[in-house]
């Protein structure tokens, strides 16, 4: 059963009302593999994370994590089996103390232990998020920020981490930050899936892409064919990505 | 002025007493307004409602003549029962006037609790009619312990045993906002509701509790003033909705502790105003507070002041 | 252009024949009335009609939540009241009256408005709510120690009113007198929803900041909101009190105004024909069920809450010819991906994708040590910055940066603590948004702030309404000046749109900007910063959320601004390909300061701005 990929979105079609706004949606994410799902606005980013997470219903179509299917589930249950997002612009809880905001992140877990030894594990990784471990959300810097959504998400022990946008906003330097740190969460072993516009900065570090246009997978390939490809070039890359070089 | 001086410190209990009570209404106007964004306008409706469950018990125990039992215990009962009723009111107006309003445009809402509070207003109008009841409390509490006489000031019983319940309720809710699981959960969902969701909270339920315990906190308040003043109408939920209201935009709107702010200053603004102008002019007082916070402070004594978003 | 000139005279064809058909039934109505209690109950109805349009002012158009109202059909009552009865001893005719009470009502709308202009929402709703009971706690006391108001007792046996020698007395005569005032109503409404007043009160509805920085004075517009509502709540009192020959305070109590907000909701707030016909319905309708009397309030507090459930739009919304034209979802079909399409012209862009134009070297605005606080936080600090005539000037800088406070200092949405901003050398230090606009500055906002439930064509209006001068009396007589404006903001609007090729015209005229896609949506923003006639455009992110493709296309109509119409551009943007391609210099901010300015290619090497903003990978 190794080969069963972790998520599996197979054949998703979601209304809004009486217009369609996805159109079976076929997407599936292996163990350990980072992907990401590229397309400009309303085209169906939002919603397919959105149906993942339960806050939108399919009309038709299936959700799978781990082989058991979580599209009937309420947002909640979906969560607890082992989903966790980083939303679009972090949102962290600004007057929650760094504390409290990671302690939302294990919201539904029962294992005291264990959340307290994952606690622990996650302060060493963002050393900074420590020191400032009782201050409210909202004094935190904006690369500070970054790591506390990260570590908030992470708290919960996803088996899947869902990233909405992480660049949007961004200035150039902290797009870099928290590129490096999406690669670096992938490398311990978590599954990533990630939802970006900044095309070229997402498949320099993804294992492979999709991309959705108006509702649709237009294009499913690995990062870097997509890379290479002339049409997504033309239409997603610009000229600021390089063909071929895969930014370690 | 002699005679203000004289009246002070009993002016000063009195205040504080009221101060208490509103105190609690503000919370009920506070917690939903930090959750939702919206004013429940049927909580004064609410908090009548839970006066008259209170009056009800007291009198059904008065009429089996069970009032030989402990006042205290009395006073329990029909402060649990009040509680009771009106926080399961609060959560049926939520799911039934409010929810499905969740995403429309805040006037909608607002149009909507208006109905909700003239509904109830009026149901209560037509199956009870628009007599006053009165609280036999006379027959509550033995003559030796009705008042207490310390110095120049009267205490009565009545009014240290509200100002007693008032503060318990209130730390009791500080404690469970401040350090539980299901307050931390409702801090995340007011300052987040979208990302509290993605966080396992189930904000549905977060939202049915803060209506549940801003209700019930009504209806306490509703039997200690009744407690208080020996009465309850169906129109009372009106003045004492208004005067809830001004306390929670005094303290700043949303933030708990500026709720019990604003009730305090507005309980002894108003019992002193009341050694200066007529009777009659009484609210007056309390609306003149509301609109000179609204046009010059709006984001009240505890609020921020924050600038819109752009 | 021809389809549109036919449709507007066909609305007004259409309209016309209403008119003339509602005049005629108006006209027969009272002969055919079987009783004097039909009578009555269709005088009253015509009260309604009054009382609900002059509500479907403040809270239908402008979509404030007044809960005063009601006082002011008593101001209205209680002026006929005083100025003819024995009361004072005062007999002045009611030709007089009549426009006193409207007047006296109208001041106070004014007033209530002056106190309460600042605020929103559910603060005005509690504000007003409280104006209305201090003003029945003062009708009720008011009889003593002088008797005013008469208390509880009220005020009654009024004169007879005379019209030109023509006496009234007769439920016929006031039925003429009732309906006639309605209909002046009716027509009034229908005139002024369509014009510049209509669209700045519906635009202050669906986002006041954004109508304030389109050029719309907000509180001038809430005020006469409040005060038109007012006016005709007086004159509608005034009739009443004359029509019932007496006020009581329980005649303009709360009640009252539950059942007036509940026939304009049920008619749609903000639709004329469909307030009037709730208004009728919902003062015939009780009289059918008068031995439910008693659950009267209690069914109008439930058709409140079901309708704003069930039906938001109002009741009558579901009948086609009161609704408004649906539209079509703004979904692009074609292409398998989006950049074949325009593949070809994007490649004929790219060739003259550079600018050749120079700048000019006048000063036009100018920044002098601004700063900002908040709180205890700065957010700008003493900020020096000039901006040349036709020129681009880019802003970057990190997220806290205080780049889009910058904005918000320049357009006036918030006043600067410290420091002085010029315009063309005029000082322009502390002015409203609209004032700022009008002065020539214009803003788009990063997320986009459009007015979603208006059309393309409507949100660019707005965008208009600085540079027209029309008053509610040349719009109310629909005076040629109004005319001339109106037909001038049309073609204004057109021209503007159509720079937007196929993107915004067609059958996209009339879609709601909601509705747009979301590139759309920020060109529509910007088509209303240009209908403002602005000569300086601040841009905040404008392309942010689209795609490369996209932001060329964006990057290049940027450019057109300025190379063919002469735009000067103060931008914010992240995405560095645009700002290098468009700039002429690139303004560095960081934590509220000017870390560096200049050329790009000089900024994007200076070792402080790779450190706070760019990273390495950047340079």
């Amino acid at each position: 059963m190794d080969e069963q990929p972790i998520l599996e979105l197979d054949g998703i079609d979601v209304f809004y009302g009486a217009i369609q706004v996805l159109y079976g949606i076929r997407i599936t994410l292996n163990r350990g593999e980072l992907v990401c799902l590229l397309g400009g606005n309303a085209s169906g980013k939002s919603t397919t994370l959105k149906t993942i997470l339960g806050s939108c219903r399919p009309k038709s179509g299936k959700i799978f994590l781990n082989g058991e299917r979580i599209d009937t589930l309420p947002t909640k249950e979906i969560i607890r089996r082992g989903i966790a997002i980083v939303p679009e612009n972090r949102r962290i809880f600004p007057r929650m103390s760094v504390g409290e905001n990671l302690e939302m992140g294990a919201y539904l877990r029962k294992d005291r232990d264990r959340v307290r030894k994952d606690r622990q594990r996650i302060l060493e990784l963002f050393p900074r998020l420590a020191e400032r471990i009782e201050q409210p959300g909202a004094t935190l810097s904006g690369g500070e920020q970054q790591m506390l959504a990260m570590a908030r998400a992470l708290m919960s022990r996803p088996d899947v981490l869902l990233m909405d946008e992480p660049s949007m906003g961004l200035s150039p330097r902290l797009v870099d930050q928290q590129f490096d740190l999406i690669q670096a969460v992938n490398k311990q072993g978590t599954t990533i899936f990630m939802v970006e516009q900044n095309a070229g900065m997402a498949l320099s570090i993804a294992d492979r892409g999709y991309v959705l246009q108006t509702g649709s997978i237009v294009m499913a390939d690995t990062a870097a064919s997509l890379l290479c490809d002339p049409m997504m070039r033309e239409a997603y890359l610009g000229g600021d990505a390089a063909c071929g070089v895969v930014d370690p | 002025m002699d005679m203000f001086l004289e009246q002070l410190p009993q002016q000063l209990v009195n205040g504080i007493t009221l101060g208490g009570v509103y105190a609690l209404i503000a919370i009920g106007y506070s917690m939903v307004y930090g959750i939702l964004s919206m004013l429940n306008f049927a909580h004064g409706e609410v908090y009548m409602i839970g006066g008259f469950t209170g009056w009800w018990v007291l009198h059904l125990l008065y009429r089996e003549n069970a009032l030989a039992m402990n006042a205290v215990a009395v006073i329990a009962l029909m402060v649990v029962f009040a509680m009771a009723v009106s926080g399961i009111l609060g959560v049926l107006i939520e799911r039934v006037a409010y929810r499905p309003l969740r995403h429309a445009p805040r006037i909608n809402l607002l149009l909507s609790a208006l109905g909700v509070s003239i509904f109830l207003q009026n149901f209560v109008l037509t199956f009870q009619g628009a007599k006053v009841r009165s609280f036999p409390v006379a027959a509550l509490v033995p003559e030796s312990l009705r008042v207490i006489q310390l110095g120049p000031v009267v205490f009565s019983f009545m009014r240290v045993l509200v100002i007693v319940v008032c503060f318990c309720l209130m730390a009791g809710l500080s404690i469970m906002i401040k350090s539980t699981k299901l307050g931390k959960a409702m801090r995340a969902t007011a300052q987040d509701v979208e990302t509290a969701a993605f966080m396992g909270v189930d904000v549905d339920r977060i939202i049915m509790v803060v209506f549940f315990i801003g209700s019930a906190l009504g209806g306490a308040a509703s039997v200690l003033v009744g407690l208080l003043f020996t009465q309850v109408d169906y129109y009372a939920g009106f003045a004492a909705g208004l005067k809830g209201f001004t306390a929670a935009v005094l303290g700043g709107i949303g933030n708990l502790y500026g709720a019990m702010l604003g009730g305090f200053v507005l309980g002894l603004s108003e019992a002193l105003a009341v050694t200066f102008f007529p009777a009659a002019y009484k609210d007056v007082v309390a609306f003149v507070i509301l609109i000179a916070v609204l046009i010059l402070r709006p984001w009240g004594l505890m609020g921020e002041k924050s600038p819109e978003k752009v | 252009m021809n389809t549109t000139a036919l449709s507007r005279d066909s609305v007004r064809h259409r309209n016309l024949m209403w008119l003339i058909a509602g005049c005629v039934v108006l006209a027969a109505a009272p002969h055919v009335m079987p009783n004097a209690y039909w009578m009555r109950i269709f005088c009253i109805s015509g009260v309604y009609v009054m009382l609900a349009l002059g509500l479907n002012v403040v809270a239908g158009f402008a979509g404030l939540l007044d809960l005063a109202y009601v006082a002011f059909f008593g101001v209205g009552g209680y002026t006929f009241a005083l100025l003819s009865s024995e009361q004072f001893g005062i007999h002045l005719p009611f030709l007089l009256v009549l426009p006193a009470a409207a007047l006296v009502s109208m001041v106070c709308g004014f007033a209530l408005g002056a106190t309460s202009v600042r605020l929103k929402g559910d603060y005005l709703a509690i504000v007003t709510l409280a104006f209305a009971q201090i003003f029945k706690l003062l009708l009720l006391n008011l009889d003593r120690p002088v008797n005013i108001t008469g208390g509880v007792n009220g005020i009654y046996n009024f004169d007879m009113i005379r019209i030109f020698g023509l006496k009234i007395f007769t439920p016929a005569a006031y039925a003429y007198l009732i309906w006639g005032a309605a209909l002046l109503a009716i027509v009034g409404s229908v005139r002024i929803k369509s014009s510049r007043y209509g669209r700045g009160w519906q635009a202050i509805r669906e986002d006041e900041l954004a109508a304030a920085a389109t050029g719309v004075n907000t509180a001038w517009m809430k005020l006469t909101a409040f005060a038109g509502g007012a006016m005709v709540a007086g004159a509608a009192g005034a009739i009443f009190a004359s029509f019932q020959d007496s006020v009581f305070p329980n005649n303009f109590d709360f009640q009252q105004l539950v059942m007036v907000y509940c026939m304009v909701i049920l008619g749609g707030m903000g639709n004329v024909p469909g307030v009037v016909a709730g208004a009728v319905l919902l003062t015939i309708l009780p009289e059918f069920l008068r031995e439910y009397g008693a659950y009267r309030m209690m069914s109008y507090g439930v058709i409140l809450v079901m309708l704003m459930v069930l039906r938001p739009k109002g009741l009558l919304s579901s009948i086609p010819f009161l609704q408004k034209s649906r539209t079509r979802p703004d979904k692009e079909t074609t292409g398998r991906l989006q950049a074949s399409t325009d593949l070809y012209y994007r490649k004929q862009r790219r060739e003259k994708s550079t600018s050749t134009y120079q700048k000019g070297d006048k000063p036009l605005l100018v920044l002098e040590g601004v700063s900002r606080r908040f709180g205890g936080i700065t957010a700008i600090s003493g900020l020096d910055l000039t901006l040349f005539e036709r020129e681009i000037l880019s802003v970057i800088g990190p997220n806290g940066a205080g780049k889009t406070t910058l904005f918000n200092l320049i357009s006036g949405i918030i006043p600067p603590s410290q420091g002085r901003i010029l315009l063309n050398g005029a000082d322009i230090t502390g002015h409203r948004p609209d004032q700022v606009v009008r002065a020539g500055v214009a803003r788009t906002f990063q997320n986009l702030r459009l007015f979603n439930g208006m059309s393309v064509r409507d949100n660019t209006r707005v965008g208009r309404f600085c540079r027209t001068r029309s008053g509610p009396l040349s719009i109310l007589f629909n005076l040629p000046r109004h005319r001339k404006e109106e037909r001038e903001t049309m073609e204004r609007t057109r021209e503007i749109l159509h720079l937007f090729g196929a993107r915004l015209t067609g059958y996209r005229f009339d879609q709601d900007a909601g509705s747009l896609s979301y590139a759309n949506r920020r060109r529509v923003e910007i088509a209303r910063a240009m209908a403002t006639g602005a000569k300086i455009l601040l841009l905040d992110e404008p392309a942010a959320g689209m795609n490369p493709q996209e932001t060329d296309e964006i990057t290049e109509f940027i450019l057109t601004l300025r190379d063919r119409y002469g735009y000067t551009i103060l931008l914010i943007e992240h995405k560095l390909g645009l700002v290098r391609t468009i700039s002429d210099r690139v303004v560095v901010l960081d934590s509220g300061g000017k870390i560096t300015e200049g050329h790009y290619r000089d900024v994007a090497k200076n070792p402080q701005v790779i450190e706070a903003y760019l990273g390495t990978r950047h340079q």
